[in-house]
């Protein structure tokens, strides 16, 4: 029995620039991708607190594709409310890693004034400086040649008169490449300190290496929402299922003439993409391309070992997704500790705990404090 | 980096004009320097990168050379050509469809140009100190028009220069940089708590102020009830009525009861051409009718104020309407020219100060009118040579006082330290310059 096959039967008279073209565009809805759209676009909506969100996860899980349907869905939830042609209620910027190995906030702000189609950004002057008397003459000196007084300012005029709603940072990692812990800190100052002033909800979205941003101090982390993005677990069954399911929905979309089983080898698919459904997309498109090339009617396991990541590029991926992974679990002890932190009846058991310890904790050879028997029984 | 969405969005900003739909609704002068402002750009970059473009060949030039001067509030507020496509190109940079509402162009049929704005940025201070308490400072259209001198809300006197004494610039609508509420010159900020009003022994011009900015401000809050241009036929219509109703049918009635000339009244009448806008009031008073409905309607609607004369006998001299007194006339210019004019007068400041016209003098008197303008011709001459001969001097003795001071002695050098400006834009002094430096060994011959 021949299953529907999910792309329109005229692609596969189409070139195959064509075909490659509509699978790399192709958005394929999963569970997880769901509910972290649901999530980013329910706190733009009612921040309820939170002025920044963190969307982290693994490399090739799917971030990228995540904000662009964020931006279309929120999108088509504000057109008919917007008819106000100069506003941008969302926006979204991409940053660059620094060339210079640090994070560059001039180069931030006019990749961010780009985004918000703002004009003449290479023009822009300081009307602070100009107001306070300065000589007029005089061109300022910029202590700092990485910032930019007027470009903030503009940053900020952009997000208050464009209306702008949420503004979503990808490959937000980058801001922490800095030098130190206490510059690490002014950078998630300057991020709230620009979404405070405009209301702008800023959603960051990168790998787990934006988690060093996260519990820097209180006040920061109290305003900041964290969402995981992160795989499909092959040690969850309903994970597990629903990544075969991905794979099957893949399957179907693949535009060739016989449709490839490929579920059959998802164990071997599995193995070569950690669970992550962008690196899953990225060795299909690979696949489909190879196949369009030879001439190939279907997708085989030859195929796909040809344009799988090799096992060393794997096994690093998944090194950092364990380590990405463990920041997110609620361990017994944390939890503990945050209750005897609050005075809760988590105080009881660590006493005992302290008292087990206390009497465990003694050097080897080291006598108990008792008294000896010292003296004879002969009293003259 | 992902472009969002589909609709097309506005390269500026869309914000609202201050004061929409009513009589001190922002200039259009205003509104595009508070845009500048938004955007952290100057108001000549905004012309020159996005609206200079986009205007047609003819006005390019027209609009370029009247901006940063007297004339750009003419060029941007006004009845002319040049402000409809620039309130058009701003209309669609903002995407609003309301900007013509901060000019006066849809009376451009019915109100000309002439002595209709004032050259100068006119403002009150007291004005601006509540507007930066509620928001954003702007200036209304009101304030440019010629006619209106004080402020009707604080009864004082517009003010037309920098407060502060060591400054006293005067200030224009556009500039390469406007701060609205701030000098153009020293940026300092122009608002005041509280200033001089006017005295009460000036209740007469002040009830003919209020008179004519309630005209004025009727006329604004109608502008934005309009969607078109004013058609002038209804306009000829009512002037017909006036002349019928008012002046028995003939102009030289008209001239006496209207004050003003039969020529003007004539051709209005005929439709060749409009009284200006003050002549305009000056009918509208005599008649004590309102200004709105006789232009857009043709309808004569008496006023509900209390007429006031809007002439007292004094301007109605300026106006060149009463006889000039040959004898007297003569015998002042005679007396300038014996004096040998120690003030150097212009033509145009005797004839003031005689309260006769400039056209009248020359007329009358052209032998002693020519002397004077030749004798000050030979003065102004002297005093640029004179100018010249000491600039020549500091530029010598700076250049050298640079040099020996151990430092290379360049133009700009020069120029900052006289501090008089572009000097060397003078072939003159720049020559001057280089003589110094050849003297000096610093440059070849």
């Amino acid at each position: 029995m021949t299953t529907k096959r999910l792309f329109p039967e005229e692609l596969l008279s189409d070139t195959s620039e064509a075909r490659l073209s509509y699978f790399k565009n192709l958005v394929v809805m999963h569970s997880k991708l769901e509910n972290a759209i649901k999530d980013v676009l329910r706190y733009i909506n009612n921040p309820a607190g939170f002025s920044l969100l963190l969307v982290s996860g693994p490399s090739g899980a799917g971030k990228t594709k995540l904000c662009n349907e964020v931006v279309d869905l929120f999108l088509g939830q504000q057109l008919h409310l917007e008819s106000d042609v100069g506003s941008i209620p969302i926006a979204m910027l991409e940053l660059a890693a620094p060339d210079s190995g640090i994070f560059n906030w001039k180069d931030y702000y006019i990749r961010a004034l780009e985004a918000l189609r703002e004009p003449l950004i290479d023009r822009k002057v300081d009307y602070d400086r100009l107001i306070n008397g300065t000589d007029k003459k005089e061109k300022p000196r910029i202590s700092d040649p990485r910032t930019s007084p007027e470009l903030r300012r503009s940053l900020e005029n952009a997000f208050m008169y464009r209306k702008t709603k949420a503004f979503i940072v990808d490959e937000a990692q980058h801001y922490t490449k800095v030098i130190g812990s206490r510059k690490l800190q002014d950078q998630l100052d300057v991020i709230k300190s620009i979404s405070n002033c405009t209301s702008v909800t800023h959603v960051l979205v990168g790998t787990y290496e934006l988690r060093n941003l996260i519990n820097i101090n209180e006040q920061l982390s109290r305003r900041t929402k964290e969402i995981h993005f992160g795989r499909y677990r092959a040690d969850k069954t309903d994970e597990c299922i629903e990544f075969k399911n991905i794979i099957c929905n893949f399957q179907k979309s693949l535009p060739l003439e016989i449709e490839p089983n490929l579920v059959q080898h998802w164990d071997f698919i599995y193995e070569r993409t950690a669970g992550c459904v962008g690196i899953l997309k990225d060795w299909l498109v690979r696949c489909l391309d190879n196949a369009l090339n030879e001439n190939l009617k279907t997708i085989n396991l030859n195929t796909l070992k040809q344009n799988a990541l090799s096992t060393d590029k794997i096994k690093k991926i998944i090194t950092e997704i364990k380590a990405g992974e463990k920041r997110f679990t609620d361990s017994k002890d944390k939890l503990n500790d945050m209750r005897i932190a609050l005075g809760l009846n988590g105080k009881k058991n660590n006493e005992t705990k302290l008292e087990k310890t206390q009497h465990k904790v003694k050097n080897v050879g080291e006598r108990n404090p008792k008294r000896d028997i010292v003296g004879t029984n002969d009293i003259q | 980096m992902r472009l969002d969405l589909n609709t097309a969005i506005t390269d500026l900003y869309n914000i609202k004009p201050q004061g929409l739909g009513g009589a001190y609704v922002e200039s259009l002068t205003s509104y595009i320097s508070r845009e500048a402002i938004k955007h952290n750009i100057t108001v000549r970059d905004l012309f020159i990168y996005r609206i200079l473009p986009r205007c047609s060949y003819e006005n390019k030039h027209k609009i370029f050379n009247r901006l940063f001067s007297g004339n750009s509030s003419i060029a941007v507020n006004g009845v002319n050509t040049t402000t409809m496509e620039i309130a058009n190109i701003i209309g669609e940079l903002t995407g609003r469809n309301d900007i013509l509402k901060l000019t006066l162009s849809y009376w451009k049929e019915v109100i000309p140009s002439l002595s209709l704005f004032k050259k100068n940025k006119h403002y009150c201070p007291i004005c601006y100190a509540e507007q930066k308490k509620a928001g954003d400072v702007y200036d209304p259209l009101i304030w440019s028009i010629r006619e209106i001198e004080i402020c009707s809300i604080h009864n004082i006197r517009l003010v037309e220069r920098c407060l502060y004494e060591d400054c006293n610039a005067t200030q224009y609508s556009l500039e390469a940089i406007t701060i609205p509420g701030y000098c153009n010159v020293c940026r300092r900020w122009l608002g005041r708590e509280e200033l001089n009003q006017i005295s009460n022994s000036d209740s007469m011009f002040i009830e003919r102020q209020h008179w004519i900015i309630n005209q004025i401000g009727n006329l604004i809050k109608e502008t934005n009830n309009l969607n078109t241009i004013i058609d002038s036929k209804k306009y000829i219509d009512g002037l017909g009525k006036i002349k019928f109703e008012f002046c028995e049918n003939t102009y030289v009635k008209a001239r006496e009861i209207l004050h003003i000339d039969i020529n003007i009244f004539r051709r209005s009448c005929a439709g060749i051409g409009f009284p200006s806008f003050s002549n305009l009031l000056i009918i509208c008073q005599s008649l004590n009718i309102n200004v709105v409905p006789l232009i857009k309607n043709g309808e004569i609607v008496e006023c509900n104020a209390q007429k006031v004369e809007l002439l007292d006998s004094e301007e109605y001299i300026k106006k060149g309407k009463a006889r000039v007194d040959y004898n007297t006339i003569c015998e002042q210019l005679n007396d300038y020219l014996e004096i040998n004019n120690s003030d150097h007068l212009t033509i145009k400041d005797i004839a003031k100060k005689l309260n006769v016209g400039v056209g009248t003098l020359y007329r009358m008197f052209p032998i002693q009118c020519k002397s004077i303008s030749a004798e000050n011709r030979r003065h102004n001459h002297n005093r640029t040579i004179e100018r010249e001969e000491h600039l020549i001097r500091a530029i010598k003795d700076t250049t050298k006082e640079i040099y020996q001071s151990g430092e290379y002695p360049n133009a700009q050098k020069v120029q900052d330290r006289i501090s008089k400006g572009a000097i060397f834009k003078s072939p003159i002094l720049h020559q001057a310059w280089v003589d110094t430096m050849v003297e000096l060994g610093l440059r070849s011959k």
